[in-house]
């Protein structure tokens, strides 16, 4: 036995300290340097699941129906969150792209932002949670019970009248606590950081708490784990425990638990809550996954320790609650420090629960039941008052004190006769309803508003039914004739055996009988009525941004659905009301700055910023009732299917346009890459010409000089100077021919002068022009021309052009020492056939096609730089496609090259 | 190493390994009085077990897709010099 004053006082002491931890966060938040943006912190945050249930309720069932009595309830929580990465982040990203701030918020979000099914969800949320507040409730008041009397006094008695209850004072101090810590004031963003850093401390106490008391029993008064179970074998109850009960009843109950807390860890308002609304960064998740499950394998290891040592230490007493082994062994001990620890573990695990599940429910009750309604009222003339924040704030305090009350009136009537996870198991079983709507709604576009609330109606009606009233009976409620004879004494629509499956009776757990109907009702409703319904325009919208909400996220942060106009006054008034002037005001002025308009001058507002108060609003009043506040000023021009269409394309098109930017900006990068190669090779271009132009230039002055300066020169040398002087000339001729046909050619200037013409006596013709030239290298030259005359329409001064083109340059890549030149001419069907062959370096198969460019020249290294302009070849081709014909180079390195061209020959030519 | 797929489809293939060890008939293999190093089997089992899961979930989530995208980044850096 405690005394009540040092209980108190500890009490008070450790909720001062998480007031102050709370308000650390809070202003680390407010500075930019946020305690709880880490994945360690979010993970403990996420132990809120662990309330007094996990603390008291686990050794309890363990004592009762050994482990598989609890630890599916952990379980179930570790396989959903091995779904995290897909269904979790999916929630998450979802809800920060549409500023989601409860859970009924996201499911009315889903379902075109309706009013009628957030409210739905918030009543089935409250009465569903009322039961798990009351847990709380009990847990809290028999301990402080237990430690200041030093037995369980009361608890399965006559409850004591109801203002000398300690569980009311109980209910009413965790109302204030809860209103002092959420619902202070109001934030546009529904987060909390200074709330998450205290749960976050529960979470790491509780544990702590749970730990020490699990090894103080295991070896402080036994000798660890192996002396304990050899100890429970002895007796048969505590032996029976080892394993699990194989009948219909224990399968039932495992898979029913496992099931029910597979969803409750997300769809727990509390959880949700924690999970989704306070998460800070989406990348938390990736370690929280298995932190968070870590911690519950921790919490849980000593549980069945703890519930042996009980059953040794107090089998037979009847007295004894088994939920409270812990205190209860700590007591007969006489280990008052942990014992104050352990209490303050339990309180820890309980007021951690009850804060965050009332404020996330108080948000719920105030953004979807009370403020839609109030709107409605005309009386209450809501809309023209002008500051509104502080009837929201008192509005959610009410409902916080609202559902405490709830709570302890249960707590009252109905929990004294039960266990602490039974009546959990009651509040799973309701919030498990919401996962058709929810997890059908983020992967599967056909989810129908009239779906959703048919399934949830319809599940909600079977739970209250099913679980509900028969646990109401238990509490000496009038109701047994209904439960054993069913409604006007149809036996088939019994609610504990409802269409005649066997509930308790058959060994047919009676979780299980209310998932399986709730769930055949709720799942078969919300597909069936979904595949018959049709979606409005803004549920298609929301249908689609939800489920593709990976592909559209970044879209719909600025996705404009308004097609609207609204004066700014207007927007700026609502704000005011709900935000308040200071938030207001730079909220507006952060819009106006990012897209640089000055809305002091702007009259009418457009669709982007009535989208923008809208989301504002949603963060404070939750979406449903933003959209219907914002509707109500806003002159919405109707949206019709083709609208939404052409939103959705228009994101489409966005993706496409950037697709189509990309690759043109591919071929203008291209482009760019060509026009510097260009550019390079014409500057090769000219330094080429000018230096070609500049060696016989010199050489010409060179001997002109001589033969100027030495009037008596012999005659001999005299004739070789000036033999030199005019071949030198004819290449710069040559040369500059070359450049001004290319020019010529080039910009089409050129005038083609085609007449019949010997192709035989052209070829001759220009072997004799380069006579001089091959046998200046020593050439062999060797002629194959038919014998009869061979004749084609051609330009014939551009045909020897190409001729002697295609022999200088065959010269030019000879062999230096037995150079060969063979050139060929013939007759085809259709072409005539002409080749010019050296046996040179030739050309690689790569170069082959680029010869033909301008300005190209072969370079090769290990020797010279090629004389000429590398324009030649280019001129040739020209020429040849005048001619409407075609030349190509047939070569290998080192074997020399051919180049072959054919010309059509046309009606007047032929032989003759 | 993995992108975002196949991370999911490993997680999906674990919650399906989770579902089959803890499923009914599994339990039922090692529903027996007997113990193990002073632990009952039973017990002993379901923890162990658990503690699988949690290792295999570590290896899946921190198998994060980052080595692609620093490939990737060096790629483009190779490009831009």
């Amino acid at each position: 036995m405690i005394e009540q004053k040092a209980i108190l006082l500890l009490s008070f002491g450790y909720i001062s300290l998480l007031f102050a931890i709370a308000f650390y966060g809070r202003k680390r938040a407010e500075i930019g340097k946020s305690i709880i943006s880490n994945p360690y912190i979010y993970a403990l945050s996420l132990a809120v699941y662990c309330t007094a249930w996990t603390f008291y309720g686990s050794v309890g069932a363990a004592s009762r129906s050994g482990i598989t009595g609890f630890l599916n309830i952990y379980i179930g929580p570790t396989l959903t969150m091995i779904l995290g990465f897909p269904v979790i982040r999916k929630i998450i990203r979802i809800s920060k792209a549409n500023k989601i701030t409860s859970i009924a918020d996201f499911i009315a979000s889903r379902y075109g932002k309706s009013s009628t099914i957030a409210g739905v969800v918030t009543i089935i949320a409250v009465l569903g949670i009322v039961p798990y507040i009351s847990v709380q409730i009990k847990a809290i008041s028999t301990t402080y019970q237990l430690l200041s009397s030093g037995s369980q006094t009361g608890s399965l008695t006559q409850p004591p009248p109801m203002f000398h209850d300690t569980a009311l004072y109980v209910a009413l101090f965790l109302a204030a606590f809860a209103v002092l810590f959420g619902a202070r004031h109001l934030d546009a963003t529904e987060r909390h950081e200074g709330l998450v850093a205290a749960i976050a401390f529960e979470s790491l106490v509780k544990l702590l708490a749970f730990l020490s008391v699990g090894l103080f029993v295991t070896y402080g008064i036994y000798n660890g784990f192996a002396d304990l179970f050899e100890k429970s074998s002895l007796l048969p109850g505590i032996k029976k425990l080892f394993v699990m009960e194989m009948n219909a009843s224990g399968f039932s109950g495992w898979y029913g638990g496992l099931f029910l807390s597979m969803l409750a860890i997300i769809f727990l308002p509390r959880q949700f809550q924690v999970i989704v609304v306070e998460n800070v960064d989406e990348k938390h998740l990736n370690k929280a996954i298995w932190l968070f499950p870590l911690y519950l394998l921790l919490i849980n290891i000593f549980v069945i320790p703890i519930a042996f040592a009980g059953l040794l230490s107090f089998h037979g007493e009847k007295v004894v609650d088994a939920d409270f082994f812990a205190l209860m062994l700590l007591l007969a001990e006489h280990h008052n420090a942990l014992t104050l620890f352990v209490f303050i573990g339990g309180l820890s695990a309980a007021t951690g629960m009850v804060i965050v599940e009332t404020i996330a429910l108080s948000t719920m009750i105030c953004n979807d039941l009370v403020m839609p309604v109030l709107f409605r009222l005309s009386a209450f003339k809501l809309s023209q008052r002008n500051d509104l924040s502080n009837i929201l704030l008192n509005i959610r305090r009410a409902a916080i004190l609202l559902v405490l009350i709830l709570g302890y009136l249960y707590f009252h009537f109905v929990v004294k006769y039960y266990t602490l996870v039974s009546i959990g198991l009651i509040s799973f079983a309701a919030v498990a309803q919401f996962a058709p709507a929810i997890i059908g709604g983020i992967f599967w576009k056909g989810a129908t508003r009239a779906g959703a609330l048919s399934g949830l109606i319809a599940g909600f009606f079977i739970w209250a039914y099913t679980l509900v009233l028969p646990s109401l009976a238990q509490a000496r409620f009038p109701l047994e004739s209904l439960l054993t004879y069913g409604p006007f004494g149809i036996e088939l629509l019994k609610p504990q055996q409802l269409f005649g499956l066997g509930a308790n009776l058959e060994g047919f757990n009676q979780y299980a009988h209310t998932v399986f109907w709730s769930m055949f009702f709720n799942m078969g409703l919300f597909f069936g009525v979904s595949l018959f319904s049709t979606q409005d325009e803004v549920e298609k919208k929301q249908a689609t941004l939800f489920v593709d909400v990976f592909k559209y996220s970044v879209e719909a942060e600025k996705s404009s659905f308004w097609r609207a106009t609204a004066s700014v006054g207007e927007l700026k008034s609502i704000l005011e009301r709900f935000l308040g002037k200071g938030r207001t005001h730079e909220a507006l002025e952060a819009y106006a700055k990012e897209n640089h308009i000055n809305l002091e001058q702007e009259l009418t507002a457009d669709a982007g910023l009535v989208s923008y108060t809208e989301k504002l609003l949603a963060g404070a009043i939750g979406s449903a009732s933003a959209h219907a506040m914002v509707t109500s000023v806003v002159q919405e021009e109707p949206l019709g299917v083709h609208d939404i269409m052409s939103i959705l394309d228009e994101t489409q098109q966005i993706i496409i346009y950037s697709r189509e930017l990309e690759s043109t900006t591919r071929d203008l990068a291209a482009a760019n890459e060509r026009l510097k190669e260009l550019d390079q090779l014409k500057n090769e271009f000219i330094s080429t010409v000018t230096h070609e132009l500049r060696t016989p230039l010199t050489s010409v002055r060179a001997l002109a000089e001589i033969l100027h300066s030495n009037p008596d020169l012999d005659a001999g040398r005299h004739q070789k100077f000036s033999g030199i002087i005019i071949t030198e000339s004819e290449r710069l001729s040559r040369l500059i021919n070359d450049v001004l046909n290319f020019q010529k050619i080039k910009s089409g200037k050129i005038q083609w002068e085609f007449s019949r013409t010997d192709i035989g006596e052209i070829i001759e013709d220009s072997v004799v022009s380069t006579s001089q030239l091959i046998h200046d290298n020593h050439i062999d030259l060797k002629l194959d021309l038919p014998e009869k005359r061979v004749h084609a329409s051609v330009d014939r001064d551009r045909f020897i052009q190409v001729m002697i083109n295609l022999l200088s340059n065959a010269v030019k890549f000879c062999d230096t020492d037995q150079g060969r030149i063979e050139i060929g001419l013939s007759r085809e069907p259709n072409v005539i056939r002409v080749y010019v062959k050296d046996n040179g370096i030739g050309i690689s198969p790569a170069d082959q096609e680029l010869i033909f460019e301008e300005f190209r020249q072969i370079k090769d290294s290990s020797k010279r730089r090629p004389f000429g302009t590398g324009v030649g070849l280019t001129i040739t081709k020209h020429i040849i496609e005048a001619h409407k014909g075609k030349i190509w180079v047939e070569s290998e390195l080192g074997k020399g090259a051919k180049f072959v061209f054919t010309i059509p020959i046309t009606q007047d030519s032929g032989s003759s | 190493m993995i992108d975002e797929k196949s991370k999911t489809s490993r997680f999906v293939g674990l919650f399906l390994l989770g579902n089959f060890l803890f499923c009914y008939p599994v339990l039922t293999l090692f529903n027996t009085k007997a113990v193990f190093l002073g632990i009952p089997i039973f017990f002993f089992f379901m923890f162990s077990a658990w503690l699988v899961l949690i290792g295999l979930m570590i290896i899946c989530a921190e198998s994060n897709p980052k080595i692609p995208l620093d490939n990737s980044k060096s790629t483009e850096d190779r490009i831009d010099s």
